[in-house]
């Protein structure tokens, strides 16, 4: 029999997601403060408007519904998708109000997009655009790419002795608990990033200015393309992308920074206690470099091939650039969507789709279906071919190192194809929904991935001018890929039981 | 699982038990089966509606002759580059961000509105440039002659356009904002909202708080 939530369970959700949204609203502050900061007077007035309406409904929320219990695995999944909704909601109004959008959808997308750390943009002359603005829509990723609730877990809400705080966290896609408390893994994930923060933005001030920048738009564009980089959102201040600072060494230091924000907090962790060995047995970090090396090729072989780039220095800036953009869901470009269309090979195109598809690694900021998952598939492959070659009486088995040795076993194997499944369907059901407003297959595909796997790479599709339906299909991709779909379907699963149970 | 269950009982002990996947897989099912619905509910609506691409149909695409090389605009160079590659073009645009000097050449980007472009100038011929776009200025509308590179060697395989001499059409001016009285007032109401709900928040939290300590006396 299908049992209906009950009420204290809407009411624990309800609680749990106030208090995530409560969270959001008081970081509309730091874009708040940079208005007071630059004399931008109407982008203070959008942001207080902001915050006391995001603070306001999430304290309304928490009183209102009282926490009563401990949060149970199917709430925690919940609170989750429905605060992600919520993030993106009231995210949605000092953007709106910046007069930067042509749509309250248009601004919605921008949020959702911000969270999901995808990068697909369709914000309105975003050069003449506020440090105010841009400061929120970098602090959207910063946010999205650490996690609402790792964000939450770590400051708000007081998790000691508490049950439901890892459900919480690993409906953000984050099944590893590096530290045995999960609030200790939060300050942990903030601790790696607040490290690589002073030195990213050190280092690309440093760059910046050596590279003919003025110092105040220096600081803010590196600590911007920082976000950008290391939360491999793609974000960035300019509509040209990378492209406007037109300098190698600004693209190699955003390319280290994407590559330390694909790398999953628990490689970090070990990193940081000098255990090197796990970065070159890891079999994501091993998979990562495999990847890479291969769909390099077929981009460079593609480019080669058709003329695009011939010479070293170009096919590094353009070919690989591109491709390490794309694996590890950054969405950072130093070409121009067109350029994908018509001067890029469909070999190096498919190519720049399957990184696009795969993405980085589980418990990183990094979307896509992710290398752990495309690892089992391959190694549970490898383990059919053996048991087909070897005599039947013989017992195979199949290891893998990911903090430890791991046996593939059945569970493993259809949680990793389960999601794998469903990200393809994803991919195909967006391209499906584009190519029914006359989009070409390839150009569909391209953005339905690159919105699906929370990467950002366009080939010129996104923009204002696109249909409602496919904005508002993309919005779905971005918050079901960043959320990998269980987290989703369970609050989906809740709403059904609601509507069926008894 | 009891046998008689039918495919749609998804129930919370399902997911709280070994059978979370299956009863996931389950939601899935019934999520795919609602958005093939949609999508078939969608194409029969856009088979008699079909949707008509305005992809191409931009109003600032014109191209004109100014003293004896073309005017074309970033949509036209994008789009035609392998055409246009290595032939000198003229480009008309707001500068904007600020000149990235490097050496005795700088880097200037200069928007049309649809796209902005790299112009890789001299130090000098970019000294002319009064002002450049930003939120607190419109830039200098800039008309500039010169090659245009699809991937250019010198500059890793970039998409630019080498400038040869370039002139300022119009001198950006600074920006004016007045603070919008309705977004103060706004403002002001919501700032209301969030002190009530800040207080209302405080007060049942200290009631409850209470309530709590009470309880823990008691047992």
């Amino acid at each position: 029999m299908l049992l209906k939530p009950t009420t204290h369970d809407w009411r624990i959700i309800a609680h749990y997601a106030g208090r995530l949204i409560v969270a959001v609203g008081i970081l509309m502050l730091v874009p708040l403060i940079t208005g007071i900061i630059f004399g931008e007077w109407n982008s203070v007035l959008d942001f207080a408007i902001g915050a006391s309406v995001t603070v306001g409904f999430g304290l309304v929320m928490t009183t209102v519904f009282p926490q009563t219990s401990d949060l149970t695995t199917m709430q925690g999944l919940a609170v989750v998708a429905i605060a992600w909704l919520l993030a993106m909601i009231f995210s949605t109004i000092p953007l709106y109000l910046s007069g930067h959008y042509l749509s309250v959808l248009d601004a919605s997308f921008d949020a959702m997009s911000g969270f999901t750390t995808t990068g697909l943009v369709l914000v309105q002359d975003i050069d003449h655009a506020p440090n105010a603005l841009n400061m929120w829509r970098h602090l959207m990723t910063f946010i999205g790419g650490q996690g609402i609730a790792v964000l939450a877990l770590s400051v708000l809400i007081r998790v000691s002795g508490a049950g439901g705080a890892f459900e919480v966290y690993s409906g953000e896609a984050r099944e590893e608990r590096v530290l045995p408390n999960v609030a200790r893994t939060a300050r942990f994930i903030w601790t790696v990033t607040f490290t690589y923060m002073v030195i990213g933005v050190t280092v690309l001030f440093a760059v910046l200015l050596w590279q003919g920048m003025e110092p105040v738009k220096g600081i803010m564009h590196s600590i911007w393309v920082f976000m950008g980089s290391w939360d491999t959102a793609g974000h960035a201040p300019q509509s040209q992308s990378i492209m406007f600072y037109h300098s190698f060494p600004v693209e190699l230091v955003t390319l280290v920074l994407m590559l330390g924000g694909t790398l999953s907090f628990g490689i970090h962790y070990a990193l940081w206690h000098k255990r090197r060995r796990e970065i070159t047995r890891n079999v994501e970090s091993v998979g990562f470099v495999i990847s890479v090396a291969l769909l390099s090729t077929g981009v460079m072989a593609g480019l080669v091939a058709a003329g695009t780039y011939l010479g070293l220095g170009e096919l590094f800036r353009r070919g690989l650039y591109q491709v390490l953009s794309a694996h590890t869901t950054t969405g950072y470009m130093t070409i121009y969507p067109s350029e994908l269309a018509t001067q890029w090979a469909p070999l190096a195109l498919l190519s720049l789709m399957i990184a696009m598809g795969i993405g980085g690694i589980a418990s990183s900021t990094a979307g896509g279906i992710k290398l752990l998952r495309v690892a089992i598939a391959f190694k549970a492959f490898v383990l059919e071919i053996k048991r087909l070659i070897l005599p039947e009486s013989a017992v195979v088995k199949q290891k893998f190192h990911h903090f430890g040795t791991r046996v593939i076993n059945d569970a493993v194997l259809r949680n990793a194809l389960l999601i794998f499944t469903v990200f393809l369907l994803t991919f195909f059901g967006g391209a499906a929904m584009g190519m029914l407003f006359g989009i070409p297959f390839t150009e569909a595909l391209f953005e339905s991935t690159s919105a699906a796997a929370n990467n950002g790479l366009t080939i010129g599709v996104t923009s204002a001018d696109m249909p409602t339906l496919l904005k508002l299909t993309y919005i779905v991709q971005m918050w079901f890929g960043r959320l990998e779909f269980l987290t989703v379907m369970a609050f989906f699963a809740l709403v059904i039981a609601a509507w069926r149970g008894r | 699982m009891s046998k008689k269950q039918k495919w749609w009982e998804l129930t919370r002990e399902n997911l709280e038990t070994k059978e979370m996947l299956k009863g996931i897989g389950y939601a899935i099912g019934y999520a795919v089966a609602v958005i093939l619905l949609i999508l078939v509910v969608t194409i029969v609506a856009f088979y008699f509606t079909p949707y008509i691409a305005e992809a191409s149909e931009h109003e600032d695409e014109i191209t004109r002759t100014v003293t004896n090389v073309e005017l074309y605009s970033s949509s036209e160079i994008l789009d035609r580059s392998d055409e246009l590659d290595g032939r000198t073009l003229v480009y008309e645009g707001e500068t904007i961000g600020e000149a990235l000097e490097r050496g005795d050449n700088a880097w200037v980007n200069v928007s049309d509105g649809r796209n902005a472009m790299g112009l890789w100038l001299s130090a000098s011929e970019a000294g002319k440039i009064t002002r450049y776009g930003d939120y607190r200025n419109d830039g200098d509308i800039v008309r500039a002659t010169g090659v245009f590179r699809r991937s250019c060697s010198e500059h890793g395989g970039e998409l630019d356009i080498h400038v040869s001499s370039i002139e300022i059409l119009r001198v950006g001016e600074e920006r004016s904002y007045s603070v919008s009285p309705s977004k103060g007032v706004l403002a002001a109401v919501t700032l209301v909202f969030l002190g009530g709900a800040v207080m209302l928040n405080r007060r049942y939290s200290q009631k409850s708080s209470k309530k709590i300590i009470k309880r823990r006396r008691r047992t």
